[in-house]
């Protein structure tokens, strides 16, 4: 049961580590406020699944609303320079959280709410039930790592990268910065809505302390780890940090130690961010070189000289 | 009830505070171009120096502050020299440098978090009241507005008077300026980040000693120090110091009105978030330019 | 008519006025160059073309349309294209992939475009690829087309630079020095093939130091000093006018050839 549990958050943090690659990884944009997008999937998940809605409804809810915002907020952001998106995004991840918890009516506060199990209802035991939950996560992970391996392979694609490096060129070359900027924020913050779905839906009771600005930091030293604009980066960096916050979680429960293994881990987790960016910014995997069709003209080229 | 005066003496407790604790931030976000997002923590090492000093025989409330500034320091010297002076030499983009920066803050936080626990603790200190007619004031307040007045004195003085701190005001209020002619700017800098560490950690002291404390006591801060950095204008020590002041107007006036239209009072930090959104759309330079 | 007019430009950065009014006048069709001493406002002027840096005063109308002001994704669309004195290329990106993001209305450059539209993009993508081949191999870069822009030598870079704005296909082109760090022969064949696009149609606005360049490509030459147009005609009178060399100062007529 812990491995099905700990596939399902890695699942989830994978979807984390892929909408940053996204906004970070390929258009250079500094979302810092992560656990917004991915509170406001979960609230919007739970606030429809407890009206009656399908499961895939709720879902499509959670994108729809974090994609949202994650265009509102950061519209006044985008003209100016990305320390400024950074401000805003991390305020916002305070802001939506103080919100929350306020507004009693909408979701119970500070107390939380619960959540109905995508899954309730079909007589299915614990273990089944887990499988189920993974499988419904690895699925929809596999289908937003393809979505993305396409997109990133495509003109489009080609702009993001381009506004990444130097966004003054881009725009000489005629692309609208703040549109394109946008978009890739809607995109992110469309699949950490998602995500945030699906950890409502997995967990079954949400509040607002689960969505603490830790998160935040855990998906970026995914990212950084694995590799920005790689998906493969994005997803075994997912992987691998989760199985150590998991496993810092399982060692705290069960083994004595003159320390608290959570919090070594973030100190660590820390120290790792700082020694990657001096010594290895690009993480474990590369950029691939994109291929849009484009590339296979050269060869008709350079072999008749 | 709306008790003008009261609430002018507690904008005005507010605002000190905030001064305190955005001075070092401004100023260096101004010299080094990047907003160091690790300050927060420089804001709770001060408070957990108060409640280490205040705990020894023969510990007192300004030896606390002094100690908490000392230290808190040399943290902010060493983070720039092991941490931020190295990434820039290699050309780090802002984003890492950014990212470096929330690093740092975990590495930080969780440490004191390992060292005194995540509990909500307190300094268990009873500060005399004055009352001055409906006006309630604590020992404390006086004590932490003299800091700020006196601070800002200083740093007026410093960096009007000195080589050094018109080579600081001119390098942070302009971008531009790459360097100036016969300052060591790598010393400026370093001066610069201790000094503003320390200001922040006495912040940190006054704010535990008037609340509680916690390892988020800095994080749950940043936010209104972040808004009036960019209120006041991106290293502009001045234009801090109007923004501190109209944001703990804002903040203690806002919060009366919160209540009074049956807004939880949760919401004072909305009012910062506000300003800060509301200065990007009208004038994202800030107040001083 | 002409097809770029700019009129009484002002500009200053913080209390520096750095343009003092600038009126010139591009002709369509024509290499018009822009010279002047260091410092006197020609990369600014440029800039503010483009909309790149916003004007204190003045207008810039280009085909009749006035564009002052515009965001420089808006100029471009207008049919003006720019050139970086200093290559602004994506570093991470192959020299290919840097020529086609210049490339005009790119089907699947939008977001639903790159989704929907695939099969219509990737035919696209083949043209334009043929397209920035034959421009790369004029440029001599064909054997670097794969490789990220980021390994390229400073005049490959700058090359590609100008490579990347012929690739837009504009109407006219604004070019920041377009043969400063390559080699003279080199320099000279990038201007025959300006050359080259001006008889078909092309105008250019061109920022250049070399005289005997501009004495050879240029059609009208305005000299600038100080933010303003101090000087302006065919290119013989204006370098034969002891204006000319007041403005170099210290410069002789030898001097001013051989630099």
């Amino acid at each position: 049961m812990y491995l099905l549990d700990t596939l399902v958050f890695m699942g989830i943090f994978a979807l984390l580590s892929m909408s940053l690659n996204v906004e970070y990884g390929y258009t250079g944009l500094g979302n810092f406020g992560k656990v917004a997008f991915f509170m406001a999937g979960a609230y919007a998940y739970a606030v429809t699944a407890a009206l009656g809605w399908p499961v895939y409804l709720s879902l499509v809810m959670a994108a729809l609303i974090a994609g949202a915002l994650g265009a509102v907020v950061s519209l006044p952001a985008l003209r100016l320079r990305e320390d400024y998106l950074a401000i805003v995004t991390l305020s916002f991840g305070e802001i939506l959280r103080i919100f929350v918890k306020a507004e009693q009516w909408l979701a119970g506060g500070v107390w939380g709410k619960t959540v109905p199990s995508a899954f309730a209802g079909l007589g299915l035991s614990p273990k089944t039930m887990a499988w189920a939950n993974v499988l419904l996560v690895w699925a929809i992970l596999a289908g937003v790592f393809l979505f993305l391996h396409l997109l990133m392979n495509t003109p489009y694609g080609r702009v993001l990268r381009g506004i990444r490096e130097d966004d003054v060129a881009v725009q000489v070359l005629g692309k609208s910065l703040v549109s394109y900027k946008a978009q890739a924020l809607m995109v992110g913050s469309a699949i950490a809505g998602v995500a945030g779905g699906l950890f409502a839906q997995y967990i079954r009771f949400i509040d607002p302390y689960m969505f603490l600005p830790l998160v935040t930091f855990l998906v970026w030293v995914m990212l950084i780890l694995g590799g920005p604009a790689n998906h493969w980066g994005a997803l075994i960096g997912a992987l691998i940090v989760e199985f150590f916050n998991r496993g810092s979680r399982i060692v705290k429960d069960y083994i004595a130690l003159p320390f608290d293994p959570h919090n070594v881990q973030f100190v660590l987790f820390g120290l790792l961010i700082i020694f990657l960016l001096l010594y290895r910014p690009y993480g474990l995997f590369r950029e691939k070189p994109m291929r849009t069709g484009a590339e296979v003209e050269v060869s008709k080229w350079q072999s008749s000289p | 009830m709306i008790d003008t005066g009261q609430i002018l003496v507690n904008s005005l407790v507010t605002s000190s505070l905030y001064l305190l604790a955005g001075t070092g931030l401004t100023l260096t976000y101004g010299l080094s171009r990047f907003p160091n997002f690790a300050y927060a923590e420089f804001i709770t090492i001060g408070a957990y120096c108060g409640l280490f000093f205040l705990a020894k025989p023969g510990g007192f409330f300004l030896l606390a502050l002094v100690l908490g500034f000392l230290i808190a320091a040399l943290v902010g010297a060493s983070s720039y020299s092991l941490v931020f002076r190295p990434l820039v030499e290699r050309k780090t983009s802002l984003i890492h440098l950014m990212v470096a920066s929330i690093a740092l803050g975990y590495v930080l936080r969780h440490s004191i978090g390992e060292g005194w626990g995540w509990a909500t603790k307190s300094y268990q200190l009873m500060w005399p009241v004055y009352n001055i007619g409906h006006v309630r004031i604590t020992l404390l307040w006086i004590i932490l507005i003299a800091t700020a007045v006196l601070a800002a004195v200083v740093l007026h003085f410093f960096l009007t008077r000195t080589r050094t701190g018109k080579a600081i005001r001119a390098i942070a209020s302009n971008p531009d300026l790459a360097s100036v002619t016969g300052i060591n700017k790598q010393r400026v800098i370093l001066l610069t980040w201790s000094f503003g560490a320390g200001l922040a950690a006495m912040a940190g002291v006054f704010r535990a000693a008037d609340t509680r404390l916690s390892p988020m006591l800095g994080w749950d801060i940043l936010l209104p120090i972040f808004a009036i950095t960019m209120l006041g204008g991106i290293g502009s020590f001045y234009g801090l110091i109007v923004a501190a002041l109209i944001l703990g107007l804002a903040e203690n006036f806002g919060v009366v009105l919160l209540s009074g239209i049956g807004l939880s009072t949760e919401y004072r930090m909305a009012i910062a978030f506000l300003i800060l959104i509301g200065v990007l759309v009208i004038r994202p330079k800030g107040l001083a330019r | 008519m002409a097809i770029l007019a700019v009129e009484n430009i002002c500009k200053s950065f913080g209390g520096l006025q750095v343009l003092k009014g600038v009126t010139l006048e591009a002709e369509e069709g024509q290499i018009t160059g822009l010279v002047g001493p260091n410092g006197s406002g020609k990369t600014t002027l440029l800039s503010t073309i483009f909309g790149l840096t916003k004007p204190d005063e003045g207008s810039v109308k280009f085909r009749g349309q006035t564009i002052t002001g515009l965001p420089p994704h808006r100029v471009y669309e207008a049919g003006l294209a720019f050139s970086f004195q200093l290559p602004r290329l994506i570093t991470q990106l192959t020299v290919l992939d840097n020529m086609i993001l210049a490339a005009r209305d790119q089907v699947g450059a939008g977001f639903s475009g790159a989704l929907f539209l695939r099969r219509r993009w990737r035919r696209q993508e083949t043209e334009l690829a043929q397209k920035a081949m034959s421009i790369l191999e004029l440029l001599g870069l064909v054997h670097l087309a794969l490789h990220p822009a980021g390994e390229l030598s400073g005049g490959q870079r700058k090359l590609l630079e100008i490579g990347r704005a012929l690739m837009s296909d504009p109407v006219m082109m604004l070019l920041d020095e377009p043969a400063a760090g390559v080699n003279p022969v080199l320099g000279r064949k990038i201007y025959q093939k300006l050359r080259t696009l001006r008889d078909q149609g092309l105008s250019f606005l061109i920022i250049e130091h070399k005289l005997e360049i501009l004495l050879d490509f240029a059609d009208r030459i305005y000299l600038m000093d100080f933010g303003q147009i101090v000087l302006s005609g065919a290119p013989k009178e204006v370098i034969e006018n002891p204006v000319f060399y007041a403005t170099y100062v210290g410069e002789t007529k030898d001097a001013a050839f051989s630099s």
